[in-house]
């Protein structure tokens, strides 16, 4: 009797278990689905602007409600203090900036605030014409004092630390005009504003809040599509359309923001039809969603690139070791990293560039994976066996391409000691201290630019445990290529510059670079307008439904 | 009793104190910067050093504790790092979800637990109690997380009967609620079900049907309200448990409650809001065991008289 409720009771459970996890029943994927995410894959070198254009646009459904799924919660609403790019999300809907990046193309600038702008001769002063009539949430004008106000408060906060040392004035001209100076003429330099961290708000609501005590980071009065409505801690956060907005009100009226931290239940979330968008889909969901009817995965290249530091610091392996170092370079073969590291999802990209950055060249190639080579240099430098640190961050991100390189490298004949850390606790001791024989992380180009990418890991002034080049990379020849690159205006001349910090990086074997990971969007198909974005920076405004 | 409700209010407050010290010592003692954390990795080596002033992260160790327990002594419970909203909204803001959950939970466990617990002693050894002990083992060893899940495949995705996530309708509650009472029920069950058994033998059980009393006064009258008191404590220990956050369900569930305050606010190093979760929940732990030691009064006249002047 026992035994037969015992076999019942587990056929029951394993009934309902098959049910729920069962296939679904439907067409494995759509077209829409499907090709987004296959022609970007086979991009990784172009924009992300191709995928769009393959996807099958579908009819209106005159919705004008949507719902975003992020897994990461916005840290505050004020530009220039966030680091996360789900309230740099939230801030392009909230903020205009005087010039804003096309979709698509984010090396095109396109009249945000500012309606022209003009250098001057040295290439140091940017003056910019300001739209008229804009206005703020509560109903007031938007003046050149606003803007001047803003700009100057935005370079203060912790995100534009970088950005903030370029500047040497912000002027206002006439109350149409304002005039931003920086210390030499930076190419990048609208690109920096176009950065939602320099977004424009009003200065009387700002030191309004400031006499009254009230939290600018939950509130706001800016001059985007959207108005904020509402943010419940850990569960939403919601945007009202702004009627007033002077490129004319958005066709998505109410946006929400749920905030699940759980992938999985977030991806459910979606598949279940809760939501329109969701950011933060795992890779191992990743097929489950894309056979989902209706939804559209966007395979969204990061805006870092994964990399290898290999110490040079006194004390540490690498120092003085430059055939060891080299040994490294041949040991690495990119594409088992990739495929053990992210399931296959990133985009080989050898090149210290971002893909999607300017100076990045698609035709540069790496020091070749060769084992044998590997094993004759790190033999040439009389290495006996001596453990070799290596210590990796306990996220998927950085763990599991941590765990295919160290097996690598063991294998060109590395004694390496591969420890896995808490985040925190390896954040306290490796990225603050440089506490390691060689560690892995992404480069995290604030804008798309080489210099962003390049300069603080690979020039010699950035030395040091307090700034991030903390190997001991760099050298005189290094040091030249990067200035030239940062102060020459001239596109071709950046480039090579770029080219050459490339070659000797690659020469001395600072560091290897491996490849850029995805971040992958879910929209469903009814979602139109969507364009990925490396860095987050969507304007609903542009979207319908 | 009302002196005994008095001394054990006044035990709570080295309780409380002890409480903070631990967690406070933990989370000094972990790595983890909560600037650099909040910053990222784009801040400057000055940005962080100026966050740092600004939360006041930079005096030792007891300086920091003794600054936050004046705070708290003039009912300030200091300021979330992350959010800068007051600790205070922050946990009353989620509390209400948490709520709602604990007591769908502890709803399901105890109505159902109690009302199964006794149909399987009663029925001792028939189909009815095999099934009732299997289920038993059944939810006793299923994990919640994977439990939440299968539930949302099946009535979220599936067949569309209930929504996935959300807070401001009771059906949101459902399967958060089921999931969450899962062990608990089970436990409820199988303490019933132990302590009928041990009383529905008794004498005075065996005497009230000599007299001719029918089954259902028996039970629910005679033998239940005997076998009621472990029962009562099980279920108090559990609200203790389901009102400190019942972590993955939260979780699973995308519930904005205690426990994924807490969760998120460990991983930010966000001490503040970690401290007057816990403080809280703390605080409430001990206050629902007082009120299970007083309801046990209620119930059992043998322990009132223990609190009666003689």
């Amino acid at each position: 009797m026992k035994k037969q409720l015992s076999l019942v009771l587990a056929a029951v459970m394993v009934a309902a278990s098959l049910v729920a996890c069962g296939g679904s029943s439907q067409p494995a994927a759509t077209t829409a689905a499907a090709a987004p995410a296959e022609t970007q894959a086979a991009a990784a070198a172009e924009t992300q602007a191709a995928a769009p254009a393959e996807a099958a646009p579908a009819a209106s459904t005159g919705k004008t409600d949507l719902t975003i799924i992020n897994t990461v919660e916005p840290q505050t609403l004020l530009p220039g203090s966030e680091n996360l790019s789900a309230g740099h999300l939230i801030q392009c809907q909230l903020y205009d900036t005087l010039v804003m990046e096309t979709p698509g193309a984010r090396s095109t600038l396109v009249p945000g605030l500012a309606t022209e702008w003009e250098y001057s001769e040295d290439g140091c002063t940017i003056t910019f014409t300001l739209r008229e009539g804009v206005k703020f949430h509560d109903g007031t004008e938007m003046t050149a004092d606003d803007v001047v106000f803003s700009l100057k408060k935005d370079a203060e906060g912790s995100y534009n630390a970088d950005a903030a040392k370029l500047l040497a004035s912000i002027e206002k001209v006439d109350d149409k005009h304002i005039a931003v100076s920086t210390n030499y003429a930076y190419k990048p330099f609208l690109q920096v504003l176009a950065m939602p961290s320099f977004g424009i708000y009003s200065q009387k609501w700002y030191e309004e809040c400031e006499a009254s005590g009230t939290n600018m980071a939950r509130s706001e009065n800016g001059t985007g599509a959207y108005k904020f409505a509402e943010w419940q801690s850990g569960d939403y956060l919601k945007l009202e359309a702004f009627d007033d907005y002077w490129g004319g009100a958005p066709m998505i009226k109410n946006v929400t923001m749920k905030i699940m931290t759980d992938g999985q239940t977030a991806a459910l979330s979606m598949q279940s039809g809760e939501a329109d968008v969701f950011f933060g889909l795992d890779s191992a969901d990743y097929d489950t969603m894309k056979a989902t009817p209706h939804m559209v995965v966007w395979d969204v290249l990061s805006n870092g690139t994964h990399f290898l530091a290999l110490n040079s610091t006194d004390g540490h392996f690498f120092k003085d070791n430059k055939d060891a170092r080299k040994a490294v370079q041949h040991s690495l073969n990119r594409e088992e990293i990739n495929l053990g590291g992210l399931d296959g999802t990133g985009h080989v990209t050898p090149y210290p560039v971002n893909p999607d950055h300017f100076g990045y060249d698609p035709d540069w190639q790496p020091t070749p994976f060769d084992l044998d080579k590997a094993k004759e240099l790190l033999a040439g430098t009389g290495y006996s066996g001596e453990t070799v640190i290596y210590k990796s961050a306990n996220s998927s991100w950085y763990q599991n391409p941590a765990q295919v390189m160290a097996e690598e490298m063991r294998k060109a004949g590395f004694n390496i000691d591969l420890q896995i850390m808490e985040r925190g606790a390896w954040e306290d001791d490796v990225d603050a201290k440089g506490n390691s024989d060689i560690w892995n992380y992404m480069t995290w180009g604030q804008f798309p630019d080489a210099d962003a990418d390049l300069y603080i890991y690979l020039h010699t002034s950035q030395r040091g445990i307090e700034y991030a080049n903390m190997i001991d990379a760099g050298n005189d020849e290094c040091d030249a290529a990067l200035d030239g690159g940062r102060y020459s205006v001239d596109d071709e001349e950046r480039f090579n510059y770029y080219k050459q910090v490339a070659d000797i990086n690659e020469e001395e074997g600072w560091y290897a670079f491996l490849m850029t990971g995805c971040n992958f969007a879910v929209t469903t198909d009814e979602v139109q307008g969507f364009v990925p974005h490396p860095a987050v920076f969507y304007h609903i405004k542009d979207w319908s439904l | 009793m009302a002196k005994m409700i008095g001394r054990r209010l006044l035990m709570l407050i080295p309780v409380l104190l002890g409480v903070s010290i631990i967690i406070y010592s933990i989370l000094s003692l972990t790595p983890g910067d909560a600037a650099t954390l909040i910053l990222g990795d784009s801040a400057t080596a000055e940005s962080v050093a100026k966050l740092r002033e600004e939360l006041g992260l930079n005096g030792g160790f007891i300086e920091r504790y003794v600054r936050w327990l004046s705070g708290v002594l003039r009912g300030d419970f200091g300021i979330s790092y992350k959010t800068r909203n007051p600790v205070f909204m922050e946990v009353f803001q989620r509390f209400p979800n948490t709520v709602k959950l604990a007591f769908t939970a502890i709803a399901i466990s105890s109505i159902f637990g109690v009302l199964f617990g006794i149909l399987s002693a009663v029925k001792q050894y028939s189909l009815i109690d095999n099934v009732v002990v299997a289920a038993t083992l059944l939810l006793s060893s299923v994990p919640d997380f994977w439990l939440g899940l299968m539930m949302i495949l099946l009535f979220a995705v599936k067949l569309k009967w209930l929504p996935l996530s959300g807070v401001d309708h009771w059906y949101n509650f459902i399967m958060p609620g089921i999931t969450a009472s899962a062990h608990y029920l089970a436990n409820t069950i199988r303490m019933t079900r132990t302590s009928m058994l041990d009383v529905i033998r008794a004498d005075y059980v065996r005497t009230a049907r000599a007299k001719g009393c029918p089954e259902r006064t028996v039970i629910f009258q005679h033998a239940l309200r005997n076998a009621l008191l472990p029962v009562v404590t099980l279920i108090g220990v559990n609200m203790g448990w389901q009102l400190g956050g019942t972590v993955i369900t939260e979780q699973v569930f995308a519930i904005p409650g205690i426990g994924s305050l807490m969760i998120t606010s460990i991983r930010q190093k966000d001490v503040p809001v970690v401290l007057g979760a816990l403080v809280f929940i703390a605080l409430l732990s001990s206050l629902i065991n007082l009120a299970t030691d007083v309801l046990y009064a209620y119930i059992d006249p043998r322990i009132k008289s223990q609190y009666v002047k003689k």
